[in-house]
Formats: C-alpha cells, sequence, structure tokens
C-alpha cells in the first residue's frame, strides 16, 4: 500500500464513519443540519475512495480486482455511489445511508484486515470482459444493498400503526413508498447482475472452453440471480407486497453475499479466484 | 381438457415452479457435490437438460403469448396483478394552469393525447376504458415510455435465444483437446481426444496443425502471459495464428484455446558400453502441480523425471532458453519395480551431462507443449445475440418503465381543479408522488 493511498483510505474511512454517525443522529433526532452534512461527508468519502482506487491502479498497474481489499474499495466506492445518485432523486433515501455508508467502511476495514498487499494479474484475468464483470457484479451488489436497506427501514416502520408511529419514523415516506423503492433498487441490482453474468459467461467461454462450468462462483451468482429473479416476478406478476415481500428480499441478500464473498471463504478450490493458468483439468 | 393441460405446461405460474425447483436442486447440489466426488455429473443429467429445456419452452411460449397481446393492443393492462385495479381518481387544487401542467408533463418526456383517441402502443387502457372516459368527461392522457412492455418480452425471447444457443453447439458443435510439443504438427481431427461430440458434428476436412513458437511470460517470477503461434497446414500453404490466455485463435469454425503447458526435454540416455537408449524428446506431464511425470526404459525398469524451471530472472521463453546463467534442470530417478525401488538419483543441467547410477544422461535442451483445447460452437452467435437481447430487453424494461397519467381540469374561483390518475407499469406510488409535485398541490387534495 502506497503512502498516497494509506492517506486517502483513511480519510475515506474516516469520512464514511463521521457520515453514518450523522445519518444516526438525524434518524433519532430528526437534523436536517446533520442530514446535510452527512451527506457532504458521503459525497467526500466517495470522491476520495475513488482516489483510494486511481492510487491503487497507478500502484499495481491494473484496475484494483485482484484482492478482497481491492474488490473492497470498488464496492464500497459504488455502494456508496449508487446510494448518493438515488438520494438525488429521492431525498428521503439519505436514511438509508445508515445501512450503505456502513456497509462501505464495514468492507472496507474487512479488506484492510486481509491484506492490503498487491498481487500481479495472472494471464486469465486478462481479459477486456474483466472491467464489465466485476463492475457490473459489484454495482449489483451496491443496489441490493440499498434495496435491503429500504426493505430494513420497511420493516421497522411497519411495526407502527401509520400516524401512531414515533417522531422518527415520520421522516420517512409511507411503507408502500418505501417497498416500491426497495423493489426499484433490487431491479436496478438485477440488470447489473444480468450484465455481470452475461460478460462472465462469455468470459469463460474464452478463458475455459465452456459458458458455464458450476464452479461455486458461478453456481450461488446463478443462484442469487434466480432468487432475485423469482422475487421480482412474485412482485410484478403475483403482486406480493409488504413484509413476506421485504424478508424474501432480505434473504435474496444472503445468496448475493454467499456468491460475493462467502464461496471464496467456504471454498478456497474455486478456480475462480484464477490464480491458476487454466481451469483444473478434469 | 387437453387445452387446459397445455395451458398449464406453458403459464407463467409453471414457469415459475420450474424456476425454484431449479433453485432448489442447485442449491442442493452446492452440497452434495462435496459427497459425491463430482459436481459436473450432478448437473450434466438428461433430467437437468429436460428442466430447463421445458423452462425455456415456457418462456417462450409466455413472450410470443404476451407479445401477441401487446401487438393486439391488449398487453397492458394485465401486466401485472395491480395493473388491474381499477383507477383510483385524485383531485387538487393547484394554481397552475392546464397549460403549465401539460408543458410540465411534456417536460418529463410525457406525450399527451386526448383518451379518445388511439394511442399507439397503448391503445388497450383507451379501448377498455373508453366508456369510464366519456362517462367522465374530457381527459386527456399522458404517456412516457409506451414500448416499455416489448423490453420484458425482448429479455426473455433473449434468454431463449441463448438456451437455444447451448442447445445448436450440443448437437452440431464437439469439443476435445490435443497435446502438441513445440516445433511438432498433428492432424485434425485424427489426433483429437475428443470429449463431447454432437450427433450431427461434422468434422472439416483434415489438416496439420502445427506448434510453431510458445512461450511463457514472467515478471518478476510470476507467469504473466502465455503465447503460442499456431500453423495450420492445408497441403503447402501455412496459416499462422497467433493464440494466448483468454484469446484462442480460431480457424475453420474450430477454437484452439491454450488449456495448459509443461516442459517437454530432450533427453539422451546411453548404458554402460555405450550405447543408446533413449534420444527422444520427454514431454513432462504435471502432478500435483509439480511438472512431474515417469516414463518407461526397454529393460522394463522406468525413470522419473522432475523439471526444475530455471531461475528466469526476469527473461521469459525464447531468451530465457538460449541465456546461460539460470540454467533449467532434470532431476532423474531410476527405479525397478517391485522391492528393488529406487537405483539411483541425479540432476542434469541444460547443456550438460552426467552419470547416474548405470546410465550416462546428457540434457542438451527443452521445448514446451501446449494442451490445446479444441471445440467447435455453432450456437454461439445464438448465445451473443441472446446475451445482448436479455441484457437491452431488461435495461429497456427496467430503467424506461411505462408511465400513464389521466388528467382533466376544472376552473375553481382562479384555480385549477385537477382531477387525475397516475399508473406506472411498476411503482405506481412512486408516479403519483411525482405527479403530485407536479400540480403544485395547493391542499385541496380529496
Amino acid at each position: 500500500m502506497s503512502q498516497p493511498e494509506m492517506y486517502f483510505f483513511w480519510i475515506t474511512v474516516f469520512c464514511y464513519v463521521a457520515a453514518f454517525f450523522l445519518y444516526l443522529y438525524r434518524f433519532l433526532s430528526g437534523s436536517a443540519k446533520a442530514d446535510k452534512v452527512g451527506t457532504w461527508l458521503a459525497a467526500t468519502g466517495a470522491a476520495v475512495n475513488f482516489l483510494v482506487i486511481t492510487a491503487r491502479t497507478v500502484a499495481t498497474g491494473h484496475l484494483p480486482v485482484r484482492t478482497l481489499y481491492e474488490l473492497n474499495i470498488v464496492v464500497a466506492f459504488l455502494a456508496v455511489v449508487v446510494f448518493l445518485l438515488a438520494r438525488r432523486y429521492f431525498p428521503w433515501v439519505s436514511l438509508l445511508g445508515i445501512v450503505s455508508v456502513s456497509f462501505a467502511f464495514l468492507v472496507m476495514g474487512w479488506g484492510y484486515a486481509d491484506s492490503t498487499a498487491a498481487l500481479p494479474l495472472t494471464p486469465a484475468y486478462k481479459s477486456r470482459w474483466l472491467a464489465v464483470h466485476v463492475l457490473f457484479a459489484l454495482t449489483s451488489t451496491g443496489c441490493y444493498v440499498l434495496g435491503a436497506a429500504a426493505g430494513i427501514f420497511y420493516l421497522l416502520k411497519a411495526r407502527f400503526v401509520p400516524g401512531a408511529e414515533p417522531e422518527r419514523y415520520r421522516m420517512l415516506p409511507e411503507k408502500e413508498i418505501l417497498e416500491e423503492s426497495g423493489v426499484k433498487f433490487i431491479l436496478l441490482g438485477f440488470i447489473a447482475g444480468t450484465i455481470m453474468i452475461i460478460s462472465g459467461s462469455i468470459w469463460a467461454k474464452l478463458l475455459w472452453g465452456n459458458y458455464w462450468g458450476w464452479d461455486p462462483v458461478e453456481t450461488w451468482s446463478l443462484v442469487s440471480w434466480l432468487i432475485y429473479g423469482i422475487f421480482l416476478h412474485l412482485r410484478f406478476i403475483y403482486a406480493w407486497k409488504g413484509r413476506k415481500l421485504v424478508w424474501l428480499g432480505l434473504g435474496c441478500l444472503v445468496t448475493n453475499i454467499i456468491s460475493f464473498w462467502a464461496v471464496g471463504l467456504v471454498t478456497p478450490d474455486t478456480y475462480h479466484t484464477l490464480d491458476q493458468i487454466t481451469r483444473p483439468i478434469e | 381438457m387437453k387445452n387446459r393441460v397445455i395451458k398449464m405446461l406453458v403459464s407463467s405460474r409453471t414457469a415459475l415452479g420450474l424456476m425454484s425447483g431449479i433453485l432448489c436442486y442447485i442449491i442442493a447440489a452446492v452440497y452434495l457435490s462435496p459427497l459425491t466426488g463430482d459436481g459436473q455429473s450432478l448437473f450434466g443429467g438428461w433430467w437437468f437438460a429436460a428442466a430447463l429445456s421445458w423452462l425455456a419452452l415456457n418462456i417462450m411460449v409466455c413472450s410470443v403469448r404476451r407479445a401477441s397481446r401487446l401487438y393486439g393492443g391488449r398487453g397492458g393492462g394485465s401486466e401485472t396483478r395491480h395493473g388491474k385495479r381499477p383507477l383510483n381518481i385524485n383531485e387538487t387544487l393547484t394554481g397552475s394552469g392546464p397549460g403549465e401542467i401539460e408543458a410540465g408533463l411534456r417536460r418529463k418526456g410525457f406525450k399527451l393525447h386526448p383518451v379518445g383517441e388511439r394511442v399507439q402502443a397503448d391503445g388497450e387502457w383507451a379501448q377498455a376504458d373508453g366508456e369510464w372516459a366519456q362517462a367522465n368527461g374530457e381527459w386527456l392522457q399522458a404517456v412516457k415510455n409506451p414500448f416499455s412492455p416489448w423490453g420484458s418480452v425482448v429479455f426473455h425471447l433473449g434468454l431463449t435465444v441463448i438456451l437455444a444457443g447451448f442447445g445448436v453447439s450440443s448437437i452440431f458443435g464437439m469439443s476435445g483437446d490435443v497435446m502438441i510439443p513445440e516445433g511438432v504438427a498433428v492432424r485434425f481431427p485424427d489426433d483429437l481426444s475428443i470429449t463431447a461430440q454432437g450427433p450431427f458434428y461434422s468434422a472439416a476436412e483434415p489438416y496439420l496443425v502445427g506448434l510453431r513458437e510458445f512461450t511463457v511470460s514472467e515478471v518478476d517470477g510470476e507467469i504473466s502471459q502465455v503465447r503460442g503461434i499456431l500453423d495450420f497446414m492445408l497441403g503447402d500453404y501455412r496459416n499462422p495464428y497467433p493464440t494466448e490466455i483468454n484469446k484462442p485463435a480460431r480457424h475453420d469454425g474450430h477454437y484452439w484455446r491454450i488449456k495448459d503447458y509443461g516442459y517437454s526435454a530432450h533427453l539422451i540416455i546411453r548404458d554402460k558400453s555405450g550405447n543408446t537408449v533413449i534420444d527422444d524428446y520427454a514431454n513432462i506431464g504435471k502432478t500435483g502441480g509439480r511438472h512431474h511425470d515417469e516414463f518407461p526404459l526397454p529393460d522394463g525398469s522406468s525413470f522419473t523425471i522432475d523439471f526444475l524451471e530455471p531461475d528466469s530472472a526476469g527473461r521469459a521463453g525464447q531468451a530465457d532458453r538460449q541465456a546461460g546463467t539460470a540454467r533449467a534442470a532434470l532431476r532423474i530417478v531410476f527405479a525397478q519395480p517391485g522391492e528393488a525401488g529406487v537405483l539411483a538419483a541425479g540432476t542434469v543441467h541444460r547443456g550438460a551431462e552426467g552419470d547416474i547410477g548405470d546410465y550416462r544422461v546428457s540434457f542438451p535442451e527443452y521445448r514446451y507443449w501446449g494442451l490445446f483445447d479444441v471445440s467447435k460452437d455453432p450456437g454461439e452467435p445464438l448465445v451473443y445475440l441472446g446475451g445482448l437481447m436479455a441484457a437491452a430487453g431488461l435495461a429497456w424494461r427496467g430503467c424506461f418503465i411505462r408511465k400513464r397519467v389521466w388528467l382533466r381540469f376544472a376552473a375553481e374561483s382562479g384555480d385549477t381543479l385537477v382531477y387525475w390518475s397516475a399508473r406506472a407499469d411498476y411503482f405506481s406510488r412512486l408516479l403519483e408522488n411525482e405527479v403530485r409535485e407536479l400540480l403544485d398541490d395547493k391542499g385541496g387534495n380529496a
């Protein structure tokens, strides 16, 4: 980790942590100023996070997608960018920053604790599909996290009879709006996830000779995509609503988290790490 | 009865059931695969292919039915269950005049039409609710993204085109592999080890394929790229094709992809009396991640070779092999079958020779061998087309949602009383909020 990258990293973490506490304060006290300063800090954090990514790219000579640390600094950036873009259209979304921004600094911290050592790209990574595949995968995760955040606030608000909820819950929009916004973020994540799977299949064909190989990471990505597909069909075709839909959405996020982080941890023999030149010969 | 069974087999409910079933099986297979030790076989069964085919057929039929409804102007209202709800009429008192409101809607990308007028691709509402509109006076309809429902059709058809591509490849395609040492040519297709072949695969005219050159580039001791130049020879004519990881060579509809590589060592072994026992290239395979292999000797004994890779110190490929300082070496172990075990062991560097037990071993040079995955994939254009359709269709449907707003204006003591209703294919409540903001609500919402 270079010196500038380290400075940028800690400034980013500071901004995200401060933004998180300000959003939390906003939720608990209703302070509009906390919301404004929190958003300013989150935006500054995202800008400096971009500098972390740039410094890493310059230092390693490739997109930072090789190690857990690199993936996590990119996913943190995209999660906050998705959140800030959503906030532009729906100002109340700032409360979802409690989840999105905390997600960002937690994954950054996890990546930092794992290892910040730079690794060279193996030949398997040297593909024009790398950027498309990884960036859409991480964008979909950022959208799913925001969708889950809307779901969490829906569940919090749904505990009360409309009109009888404590003051802080009145800052949130109606439950239906929360639910629709959550589904909208999930739909956007699903679009990004679809592009991720298609680009990954094309890349796999060039690299391994097959579009699909049932590797644990591939399998869990498909599981996640299918379950989100079922979620959207239940919502749009069968008009599922309310708590059961929100809980299903949160369950979907678990499969996404497994496909993105946990498979690599529990299945070290996955060839999706791309450490090897080619797929092991069956 | 027959029609009901067919309808059931191709309904969207069945599609959802199939998706859920396939999902559950995949999750179960993830946990079963360590027990069976072969994850591939769990997904290779005919019934799994049949379930996928059924799903593809189901999706295709649902999409075609949906397309025909949309084309006939009957698909809009039944897009969602909540789409069938009666319109919820709101009343808003606003200071803006009808012209300003209409201009505001136009700025947001809406197109306005009188309700009685049939709107292209959206006529179903005007048709179905025409009576309602007539009964309620002069209404305007504002429509945004009227063709959005077609995105859903394109997306689902894209998925079936992808699956059709896989089907075409499995019927007309093939896959196999072949090992080619550097400087050697093999016959295609005779020398190929076929791993899968479709019933209608037809091999091309036989030709020779030679591996002209193979290089392994390294940066800081790590492999950075693997490249080869393949010569496709038809008669006296040579077509050289460069290939590297992620960039397979393509010749005559077949992909030639580097799958693995290893070393091929030129070995000369002489016995005590100076007779040459072996003078050939030994293609050293890989065992447990090492370049290790076993070879027989004419007397029934055998020897193993471990290829000790050179310390390249930044050099690569041919350049490294010509450099003299960091030399590759072979660790050779002669062994007798049975209890006698190891007879002798020793190491010989490239360009040197030495005595190992009863043999004099010389290692003049080495080269690479490449293992190539050869495949014909005639369904590839369909897979690419389907991928494009699926991505574009979904983005079209998800990012450009069809929105409709119905408006009627009435004068109310200097202000405008607007009767309105808003409906989006998805997220109607968000659209209603959007319309409320546009109408500059003066608190007259009833």
